[in-house]
């Protein structure tokens, strides 16, 4: 696992447990939002605004999946995003 | 102990403002007569030089006493929230429990009360305009991002544009929930959702004149009969990124100007006052409830709503009329659904916002109406403007004086403009009927007739 991936899992368990009452659920990258976490649109939205917030950019809410994603889908998502961004800025 | 049928009770008050976030640091700050005006944001002088310097901050509460969680942080507008912690004080004040069902339809219920005999009742002059004028700077300002970064790498050696430059950066994206936070109507939504209210739902939008409408049109849903109790107050949150809104009264020529130094600027019903001073915002309910439901409670009221009118100038989108008979109009239809004469109000809590014209104006038809006995202030003298907010804001303190028996000051209140019977310092009153009234842009009048209730 590289420095960066590491960082960003860190950091999106952060934003995760500050948007959901997870106190008593452990979690791992197989922990479903909707499934395990009970999450509802309100808190979905919230945690799209949360992750915009934490790494400074816009993420592509139209590519989540509706029915349901794990934490290791957000965390390969975010990492999508931040290296496209990256490959896309000019050197 | 029983009341009379028809009658309405004050059982709960909550506040958020810039005197306090609770009902007792709010009385002692008015009291104390203090008014903590800062100088406004200088970035904000980075778009616009205006005519007024000053205003007063809101220091928001702690939300997490309120239940507020970072969902709702997120997600809700600043109106909508600091309205959960005013009216969630004034459920836990009157001893109304809401009680939590999570993952249940409706997720709150107000214990011992029929969801659907109890209304909200909302009072908002600009709705959440916050949120579309930050959203808008987002979507300005995110969108020239790199042109903005391109402008701070062509000039590397100039530190204090590349400052300015970075000082622009904005949020990566628009809230998704802006609409929703703008609607004017979602400070009430988000009050029924949360404490589970399914009856009336209401928004009235009256500008200066909002909250004082609101509380009326419970005080009478209740009276009716319709309702055995409700919600009724006003939320307004003003401040934006860029001080657009600030800029807005400020063109308008109606902030109070610099006078003699940080605090004097902001000056209701004296020779010297030049506007009215600019508050970040604030957020004040009440909990009304109908005789019955009082008696069945065994609950304790601070108060009791009496009378309420509102009319019409139909004549100015900013301007109150001078010599017209609109305000006397609403009085006398308020002292006569109170059925009181003018002699038998102890004390006016004016509108009072420092203006020329409304000062003026107001001052005449107290004189005219009221002679010169009854006691007034102006809680703009202290609270600052809170638009829609300010008629709620001072719906509680008349409620305070009546239940307490005292009165605060009209501060910086030297060289008054009229020989009425100005509180020039804060002290015991005597006092079993007063008068609250609001008049707002767009002609609006409106007031409320409370009476003491003895204890």
């Amino acid at each position: 696992m590289t420095s960066l991936r590491r960082d960003i899992e860190l950091r999106v368990l952060k934003v995760v447990t500050a948007t959901f009452p997870v106190q008593h659920v452990a979690l791992d990258e197989c922990t479903m939002l909707r499934k395990d976490l009970g999450a509802d649109s309100m808190q979905l939205i919230a945690l799209m605004i949360g992750l915009d917030e934490e790494f400074d950019t816009e993420f592509a809410v139209d590519q989540i999946p509706k029915d349901d994603v794990s934490l290791a889908w957000i965390s390969n998502f975010v990492e999508a995003t931040l290296l496209a961004a990256q490959s896309a800025r000019p050197s | 102990m029983t009341h009379p049928a028809g009658n309405v009770f004050v059982t709960g008050l909550g506040v958020v403002s810039s005197l306090g976030n609770d009902i007792e640091s709010f009385w002692h700050a008015c009291l104390d007569g203090r008014s903590p005006t800062e100088k406004i944001p200088a970035h904000w002088c980075e778009y616009y030089n205006g005519a007024s310097e000053v205003w007063l901050p809101l220091h928001e509460p702690d939300y997490s006493q309120f239940g507020v969680t970072r969902v709702d942080l997120l997600t809700l507008g600043r109106p909508a929230l600091i309205g959960i912690a005013a009216a969630s004080q004034a459920l836990t004040q009157a001893g109304i429990v809401v009680e939590k069902t999570e993952g249940t339809y409706p997720a709150a219920v107000l214990q011992n009360f029929d969801s659907f005999r109890a209304g909200i009742f909302v009072g908002t002059g600009l709705g959440a305009a916050q949120a579309p004028f930050n959203n808008y700077y987002t979507h300005l300002f995110s969108g020239i991002s790199s042109v903005l970064q391109q402008a701070a790498d062509l000039h590397t050696e100039d530190r204090q544009l590349r400052e300015r430059l970075a000082g622009l950066r904005a949020h990566p994206r628009v809230n998704p929930m802006v609409i929703c936070q703008t609607m004017p109507n979602a400070i009430a939504a988000n009050l029924a959702i949360r404490f589970g209210v399914r009856g009336p739902v209401d928004t009235t939008c009256a500008a200066c004149a909002s909250s004082t409408i609101a509380i009326g049109k419970a005080f009478r849903a209740i009276q009716r009969g319709e309702l055995d109790m409700a919600i009724a107050g006003g939320a307004e949150h003003l401040s934006d990124r860029a001080g657009g809104v600030f800029m807005g009264f400020d063109r308008l020529q109606t902030l109070a100007k610099p006078y003699r130094g940080a605090g004097t600027e902001n000056r209701p019903f004296d020779r010297d006052r030049s506007g009215f001073l600019f508050s970040e915002g604030g957020a004040s309910f009440a909990v009304l409830e109908s005789a019955e439901s009082l008696t069945r409670r065994s609950g304790r009221a601070i108060a009791e709503v009496v009378g309420f009118a509102e009319t019409n100038d139909a004549f100015s989108i900013a301007s109150i009329k001078d010599n017209s008979n609109a305000i006397e109009a609403m009085i006398d239809r308020a002292l006569g659904n109170a059925g009181i004469p003018p002699e038998q109000i102890d004390y006016i809590n004016a509108h009072g916002t420092g203006t020329e014209i409304n000062d003026a104006v107001e001052s005449r038809i107290i004189e005219r109406k009221f002679g010169r006995q009854t006691r007034v202030n102006s809680s703009k003298s202290l609270l600052g403007h809170t638009i829609g907010a300010a008629g709620a804001l001072e719906f509680a303190v008349t409620a305070l004086s009546l239940e307490r028996q005292e009165i605060h000051l009209c501060r910086n209140l030297e060289n008054p403009i009229a020989d009425l019977a100005f509180s020039l310092v804060s002290g015991p009153a005597s006092l079993e009927y007063a008068l609250t009234q609001n008049f707002g842009f767009g002609g609006h009048n409106a007031g409320l007739v409370l009476h003491r209730v003895q204890t």
